[in-house]
């Protein structure tokens, strides 16, 4: 006979939303941009991917996804640019942050498993976040990594050093020229020795849309996989509200991870996103 | 003879009875095209209010062992945007899958703001199915149940002005939370609504987080919806058939295929589905009208309106 208090416990156990978590400790990355490791584990099967992402809740304020930078423990980089991430920005080692999650799809290893295949991962600003974790993945792997990172300023690069730690290729590019290549990660990754994108096996991306739309194109052009971590207003990260549509997909549930070729089919992608009340925006 | 579970449903052909019901992934013309590429066999806009609103601050959702709460707070681009949004609908078909027919919600906060949305839509060239008032909002101040539209008086003072602008349908959508849910009903009815949607979501509820001792949802509380508010529902649709003639639309809780066949049997002549969504993932749909059909085959029904109202016994 079933045991009444089984049932009992899993029927109507009171289910706890959110996760709390205690700040073990945080690191300051630029003069905007705080990294958060907290003393919590995402123990998920499977594990939690590079590529997912987590909805950080201050009570009083409001909740915002972040994208993981590692699931064991659970870490995030914030940029101190909204009242979020600004509350967050507050916060003292030892104090609690309250998440749920992870959701949504990571990046994959598909096509790019081996330890001959050469991966290319194109950062713009915090999108070296999820690639980050990926390359540590990728690095257990053993699969050689070059990373571009991109940002307007030398001052907005990050993480170039944790890179180099992994003994990924690193290659900073400016706008203005402050470091590194002057130019867009875009064109970075063009030139990339003899034959540009050719040379890699699997591309990955984060940054802004426009950035990834012209990396999309050029993968495209070079006849390499890339994947590319999007973003769209999201509300309630459970796949029900809506609020992330692209195209009918629903970011937070279909995405945020997408092919490329899947991406370039969206007639949103890189020109139009919608606001909190589902208005057309441009990007 | 394989059941056929096709509906005509106030002149509106449905090829299944499983509606996507306001409020889910349907801010955008392209969500409603997935819905339809999921099986949906009407597809319902996001509530669309005068003016855009952004909606509550996050967490505007919140899950329960067996539902969620919500304070979205009728975000949506506003009349305007949407007329444009949705225009030029086609049903979303393909060669191999009938499209669907549009029902086009709107929240007014009072019968004034229901008449320029109504005048607005009704200027435009936008061509929708059905007009759908939502009545019945338990967590926007200003809207819905917030804004007392859940009595006899104020539901017919919109559904006529409503009337007046229009000729497409309009479904009342009704909240499970009053008492005199018939006499509501009977009023759309005699105002002139072709369909009654029973109804909203069950509440507002409210979920504490124990550690900040703190509502979950920004706004505090939200309406429930999901498995936990079915058998309310079903209650309201039973008790809103034997009040009026018109078609009953059964919303909350709908998640399986025997869920839907529990609403017909209280009274309604087809399902509106949200949150299994979730519970069952995008195709719930095509699940849902699935696992109807096999369960007429398996019960040796071939229509669904042989079995509509059932559980009310032979006299209505």
């Amino acid at each position: 006979m079933e045991d009444q208090s089984d049932r009992i416990a899993n029927d109507y156990a009171h289910e706890e939303f959110y996760v709390h978590a205690r700040i073990k400790k945080i690191e300051e990355e630029n003069y905007r941009v705080k990294t958060f490791v907290l003393d919590a584990k995402i123990d998920t099967k499977p594990a939690a991917a590079p590529g997912q992402f987590i909805m950080v809740w201050i009570p009083g304020i409001g909740e915002r996804p972040f994208s993981l930078l590692s699931g064991k423990p659970v870490s995030i980089s914030v940029a101190n640019v909204g009242n979020v991430s600004e509350a967050l920005h507050k916060l003292k080692q030892g104090e609690t942050i309250s998440f749920r999650g992870p959701y949504g799809n990571g990046f994959e290893f598909a096509g790019c498993k081996t330890r001959d295949s050469k991966l290319l991962l194109v950062a713009g600003g915090y999108g070296v976040v999820p690639l980050y974790f990926l390359a540590k993945e990728a690095k257990a792997k053993k699969l050689k990594i070059t990373v571009i990172i991109g940002a307007r300023n030398k001052k907005d690069i990050i993480f170039e050093e944790r890179f180099r730690k992994l003994g990924a290729d690193v290659i900073v590019a400016t706008d203005d020229g402050s470091a590194g290549f002057r130019g867009n990660a875009v064109d970075a990754a063009k030139k990339q020795g003899r034959d540009g994108l050719k040379n890699f096996d699997c591309v990955y991306s984060c940054g802004p849309e426009k950035m990834m739309y012209f990396l999309a194109i050029a993968c495209r052009d070079a006849e390499v996989p890339c994947q590319l971590s999007l973003e769209r207003y999201m509300k309630c990260g459970l796949g029900i509200c809506g609020s992330c549509d692209l195209n009918g997909m629903i970011v937070c549930r279909d995405g945020p991870v997408f092919e490329g070729e899947k991406a370039l089919s969206f007639s949103e992608f890189g020109k139009t996103k919608r606001n909190g009340a589902g208005k057309t925006e441009r990007i | 003879m394989p059941a056929d579970i096709s509906v005509n449903l106030m002149g509106m052909k449905m090829k299944n009875p499983v509606i996507l019901a306001s409020g889910i992934a349907d801010v955008t013309k392209k969500s409603l095209e997935t819905a339809v590429r999921n099986g949906a066999g009407a597809v319902t806009t996001k509530s669309i209010t005068l003016e855009p609103r952004k909606g509550h601050e996050t967490p505007a959702m919140v899950r329960t062992n067996s539902g969620f709460l919500n304070a979205i707070g009728i975000a949506n681009p506003g009349i305007d945007e949407a007329v444009v949004e949705f225009s030029g609908w086609d049903g979303a078909g393909t060669k191999e899958k009938a499209g669907a027919p549009l029902i086009f919600n709107i929240a007014g906060k009072d019968v004034n703001e229901f008449r320029a949305i109504t005048e607005k839509l009704s200027s435009s060239k936008i061509k929708i199915d059905a007009l759908e008032l939502a009545l019945s909002c338990p967590h926007t101040p200003g809207y819905g149940t917030m804004s007392g539209q859940n009595n006899p008086e104020s539901t017919a003072e919109i559904v006529r002005t409503v009337r007046s602008i229009v000729s497409v349908p309009i479904i009342a959508k009704l909240s499970p939370n009053i008492s005199a849910l018939g006499e509501v009903a009977k009023a759309a009815e005699k105002a002139g609504a072709s369909a009654i949607n029973m109804g909203n979501t069950l509440g507002p509820g409210m979920v504490i987080d124990l550690e900040r001792k703190s509502p979950v949802l920004s706004f505090g509380c939200g309406g429930l919806s999901g498995p936990a508010m079915r058998p309310i529902a079903v209650r309201c649709v039973y008790d809103v058939y034997k009040s009026v003639k018109i078609p009953i639309i059964g919303t909350g809780g709908v998640t399986y295929g025997k869920d839907a066949i529990e609403m017909f049997m209280a009274g309604a002549s087809a399902v509106g589905v949200g949150t299994a969504t979730y519970y069952r993932g995008p195709m719930a749909f095509s699940e849902i009208a699935k696992e109807i059909k096999e369960w007429m085959g398996t019960h040796g029904y071939s229509k669904l309106s042989e079995f509509v109202g059932v559980a009310h016994g032979r006299s209505k």
